[in-house]
Order: C-alpha cells, then structure tokens, then sequence
C-alpha cells in the first residue's frame, strides 16, 4: 500500500520584502555580510527577517515557521530560548551585565572551560569569532618572535583584513603580506612552505576538517594533523585550531580530540553560549606569558549576561550528552533525506559531521539544481541554505525530522513538475 | 608607461572599439553610411597593443592584433598618445594609405562620433528607449571585453585570476543583450549571444534595470532581493568575475 503524498502550500514573503526594501535606503546593503540575501538563490524563496525562534523554528515577520536548519549560522546549539540557559540568564540580567569591573562569572566560566577543553590552561574572552582568530595570530607572533603566518585555501576565520584576499574591496596586498596560503589534507605542501620560509612561521591556523563554503566538506585523512603537530613542534609554530564554526558540535573536550592531536590555541565563538555574543581564545600554559603581554580588549569583552549563558550552553551540553544527541539527529536526518532523493532518481550527496553537514545534489555539477532544491524545502519550511554547511542542535527532534522529510518529498517532486 | 595608461590603451583597443561591430547593425544612419565601405584600419601602438578594424559588405568586425594587407594604418608612439586620442586629445600618426586621410577624417569620424554618443550617455539621452537600448548594448559589450585586459594587468585581478576555475557565466538580459565568459585558472576567454552550457546565470530583468546596473547605479543587493537580477549556479565564479568588473571603472570613463 502507497503513502498519501503531503503537499505544502509555498510561503509568501511580503513583509520581509518590504523592510528590506526600506533597509536599503538606509543600510548599506539592506542586509550585510552572511546574512545578505546574496548567497540566498533564489533570494525570493527566502525570508530576509526573522520575529521570533523557539525551539528548533523560527518564525520570520510574516509569521512563516521554518525548521532552522542553519541555527543562526552556527550560534543556536541547545534551541532557541532554551528554557535551562535563559532562566539563568534571566537571574544574571537582573544583577549585573556591562558594569564597571570584570564579573565573578567570568571566572567559572574559564575554569568551566579549563575543565572541558583538554588542552585549555587558561581562557580569554571577547565578542566575536575573529576577535579571537586575530588575537591567536598577536600571540603567535609574539611567542615566536616570527611574523609569518599559514592559513588554508578555503578556510574561513573571520573578515578581518589578514582573513581575506587582497583582491577584494578594502583589502591592500600589505594586509596580506605575512599571510601565506597552504592547502588542506596537503603535509608536502605544508613542508614546502615551511622550507621556503624557515624560521619565520610563527604560526598556522585552520578549522579541525576542511569546512569550505560550495564545495563539499574533506575530513583529515588518516595520521594529516598528527604529522602536522609533529612538524610544528619541530618547526617551533604555534598550532592554532579556529572551532568558531565546529566548537561544541563535534567534541566538548575539543575536536582535536576526536581528531587525535594537541593544538597550542583553540578559537571557540557560536555555539558557545546559544546565541548570546562571546568568544574564547584557550590555550596551553608554554603560552601564557605571550598572551599576558599583549593588551587587546573591548568594550562589552567583560559583560556578565553572554558568560553565564555559555557556562549554562557547556553544561547543558555536557549534562545532556547534547553532542552525541546532535550526532544521532544528524546521522538519521542524512538516512532520511539521502533514501527520499533516491527515491526521486537524485543523488544527494552529504560531507561534513553529522551535526553539520554539507548537502549537495550531485545530479547537476552547476548546482542550480541543488539551489531549486534548498529553495522549495525552504519555502515549504525547513530553512535549507545552498552553498553552507547546515547545523542541527539538540532542539531539533523527530517531530520535525519527519516534517522536514515530508517538506524534502514534497519539493523534490516540485522539482520535476 | 604607468599601468593605468597600459590598461586604458587595451581597453580601448580592444572592448570600446569592439562596440563598432554592433553600431553598424544597430544605428541606421551608420549602416547606411557604411554599407559601400571597404576599408581595413589597423591601431598599432609602438611596442604595444594593435587591433585592427575591417568595414567590408556592410559589416564591420574588430579583431585584435592586425590583419593582411590593411589599408591604412595609425601608429601612435605609446599607450599614452593612443589614449589621447581616444580622449580627442591627440591625432594618430599615418603610417599607411594616405590616399585615404581624407576619407577617414570626413567618414570615419561619423563612425567614431556616433560611438562617443552612444557611450557617454546622459539622462535625457537614457530616457529614450532605442537610446538606452543601444548603451546598455555597448556598456555590456565593453565590460565584457575590458575583463582580459583588466585580469592581465590589474595588480588585484591578476590575484582574481589565480583564483578562477573552470566555469562558464552566462549574461542574460531578458529580451535584451547576452554574453557569456568562460573561465579557468588565469583564463577568461569571452563572447556575445546565448550560451547553452553555462555554470552560473545572471538573469537581469529587463533592458532598464539592466542598463542601471551596467552603469552602477543600481543596489545589488536589493536587485537580487526583488529578483530584478537573479543569480543561480556556482555563483562564486561571479563573485570572482565581479571583483575584476569592480575594476574597470578605475580605467575607463
């Protein structure tokens, strides 16, 4: 016996399009950065603005409800108004956020984190991903004494000007001049620019696996980072691991641990306190002094409210196995959509962890057809994005896992009508 | 030679000189003037760039670097001087086909006059349709041909360059002009008309809008959200050729 098919009537997205349209009389872009409806394709499948996020959904201001699938790009990791972290919040916010002083908070957390994070001898807060990867890059340098620096073909670690290439508006070749670009999964290549700048790499940065942006996600092949770890112990970098983007979804003691090797700095930011706005460089003791050398701070470094939310984010996570149950989400949720394109004569193909997978229809290498595809699913309700990788947090349930097939059915089949 | 004047030479030479392939299909009053011409003239810079221009049969096709048996042939002593008189600034030196000095000056500078027009649009000349359609025609014809040059001498799109792969973008504007641009690694190979096998689109709504992004003045950003363009596809090798399309203003007027 057949199933009924379930159809889904196509959002409509009139009021988001009207505040766009003013926003852009008045910002720059409308919407900026990763947020732009640029990388949106087509951006008219998508909602611009967002009213509320409970759970696992977010509701956009024209009251459309969608299974987040992209979690605020990485932030959202214990759902959204999580009810355990935002009670404590709450306590806290009534205290004391930005005052005149650090909070005793700030404290517990970096014990908290000392305690998870296997390499971690000490913690340093600020506000975004790249305030850290920067500041990773300062203590490099100053710990070395070197100036040199390699970053990944395809890594992303913030937009800082040292982050992108200078080909791009506002960025200067001098901005890049210390900055050499090495290759993922690639040790000869590592070897041949450490060879050609001997005594001068201060340190190395890149994500735990390769997470590039329309292309799919490579893992470390077997004994990559061990042998990296060798030849920058030997080499004297400093080994910087940027998890602003996979921090508490692979591994709560660190990805490297799942990974098998000891980095020297670790950037931690998104999921690190579910939303609220922290970052956290961590790192070992052989580096400590440096770090203590260099002034670096910030305005609202030093508030109370995002230090509490993290240290509710890491022990909510911890208490309720949150990655395991991330994992388990991610791995049914690639069963399930990986049979139904199948079924439908596609090839989705999935990379990445399971709590953050890179999905792509393999079918059409121009991926226009993957793009209708995360377009219909997202006008249907479950928010797919193209060319990112997507997360799942431990919001996400079977409830929505079985909606969120239904929706994939239903678009493949609008996909051949 | 700065590399500015290098560029400027090599645009003109070989994107606005281009436009005159199309001028004598589009504009009446051109297609008849040249409907009995036949001509070649080849632009040679000293130690530079040459492209060489053939009105025959009532077409005309610009080629880069030079041609048979040319009938005339305008030296300029460098990427300067031709600039110049790109700018009306200057006048070429003859080098071949005297006989036909006069004839150039009266005739072809119709040709070349009607090409400014076209190219250095106002307002009131945009609010005509046929007006606008041929600009957007020629401002299109012109992006797409500046892009090699741009790319091999540009500082920044040189480094653009590097970064491109194998790929094919398709220009389309709807019930308007298309071009495409195919890509590799330091290789942008470009034509005008359909492409049928492209890896990125750019879909612009209409001649209108499209002539208002040609010229900058239209937010892409809030294009895209209307869907006045539409992009689809591996949309980062338009991300790549956007950053050497950012460059041409620093070069062309």
């Amino acid at each position: 016996m057949g199933t009924l098919k379930k159809t889904f009537k196509k959002f409509d997205y009139k009021k988001s399009n009207e505040l766009f349209e003013r926003a852009v009389e008045v910002i720059p872009n409308g919407i900026y950065g990763h947020f732009s409806p640029a990388p949106l394709i087509p951006a008219s499948a998508y909602p611009f603005y967002i009213e509320k996020a409970e759970g696992s959904r977010i509701t956009d201001v024209d009251g459309n409800e969608f299974i987040d699938y992209m979690c605020g790009y990485g932030p959202m990791v214990a759902g959204y108004k999580n009810k355990i972290i935002e009670k404590a919040v709450f306590e806290k916010y009534q205290k004391v956020d930005t005052a005149t002083g650090a909070p005793e908070v700030m404290v517990e957390l970096a014990e908290e984190l000392v305690n998870t994070i296997t390499i971690a001898d000490w913690a340093f807060f600020a506000k975004n991903g790249n305030d850290v990867t920067s500041y990773a890059l300062m203590v490099a340098r100053e710990h070395t004494q070197r100036k040199k620096i390699i970053r990944l073909k395809g890594g992303y670690h913030g937009v800082h000007p040292w982050t992108q290439s200078p080909d791009h508006p506002g960025i200067i070749f001098d901005d890049a001049k210390n900055i050499i670009i090495g290759k993922w999964n690639d040790i000869d290549d590592l070897k041949r620019i450490i060879k050609e700048n001997k005594n001068e790499i201060a340190g190395l940065i890149s994500s735990p696996y390769h997470h590039p942006v329309f292309f799919d996600n490579e893992m470390p092949e077997d004994g990559y980072w061990q042998e990296v770890e060798k030849i920058c112990r030997k080499e004297g970098i400093v080994l910087i691991i940027d998890e602003v983007r996979t921090g508490f979804r692979i591994d709560m003691r660190g990805a490297n641990e799942t990974f098998g090797f000891k980095p020297d700095l670790i950037c931690f930011s998104k999921a690190m306190a579910n939303g609220y706005p922290i970052s956290a460089l961590v790192g070992t003791n052989e580096i400590k002094s440096s770090v203590s050398k260099i002034f670096y701070t910030g305005s609202f470094w030093f508030s109370a409210v995002p230090m509490v939310a993290s240290m509710e984010t890491i022990k909510y996570l911890k208490s309720t196995d949150g990655v395991q149950k991330m994992r388990q989400f991610g791995k049914k949720l690639e069963y399930g959509l990986v049979k139904i394109a199948d079924k439908h004569g596609y090839n989705l193909k999935v990379t990445g962890h399971p709590s953050m997978q890179y999905y792509r229809i393999t079918d059409d290498p121009t991926l226009k057809l993957h793009q209708k595809w995360c377009a219909e699913c997202t006008q249907r309700g479950a928010y797919f994005t193209s060319h990112h990788n997507w997360f799942v947090s431990t919001a996400h349930n079977e409830e929505d896992l079985k909606l969120t097939l239904d929706i994939a059915d239903d678009a493949f089949h609008a996909l051949k009508s | 030679m700065t590399i500015e004047e290098k560029i400027k030479a090599r645009v003109n030479l070989y994107a606005v000189l281009k436009n005159l392939e199309q001028l004598v299909v589009l504009d009446s009053e051109i297609k008849e003037l040249i409907k009995d011409w036949d001509i070649s003239i080849e632009f040679r810079v000293k130690r530079g760039p040459v492209s060489s221009v053939e009105f025959k049969n009532g077409n005309c096709k610009v080629i880069k670097g030079k041609l048979k048996n040319v009938d005339v042939v305008f030296f300029f002593l460098s990427e300067s001087h031709l600039n110049k008189m790109f700018d009306g600034n200057a006048n070429p030196i003859p080098l071949r086909g005297f006989t036909k000095l006069g004839f150039l000056d009266k005739e072809f500078s119709k040709v070349t006059d009607k090409l400014e027009y076209y190219l250095k649009p106002t307002p009131e000349l945009l609010s005509d349709n046929e007006y606008q359609r041929i600009n957007t025609i020629f401002t299109l014809t012109t992006a797409v041909n500046a892009l090699p040059v741009i790319m091999e001498f540009d500082p920044k799109a040189k480094l653009t360059g590097t970064h491109l792969t194998k790929g094919s973008l398709f220009i389309n504007v709807e019930n308007g002009p298309k071009a495409f641009i195919n890509t590799d690694k330091n290789f942008i190979e470009v034509g005008e008309g359909n492409s049928t096998d492209s890896t990125c689109e750019m879909i612009i709504k209409d001649i209108n809008i499209a002539n208002k992004f040609f010229n900058g003045g239209v937010d892409v950003f809030s294009a895209l959200a209307k869907q006045d363009i539409k992009i689809e596809g591996q949309t980062y090798l338009l991300d790549n050729i956007g950053l050497i399309l950012d460059r041409i203003p620093i070069y062309v007027n």
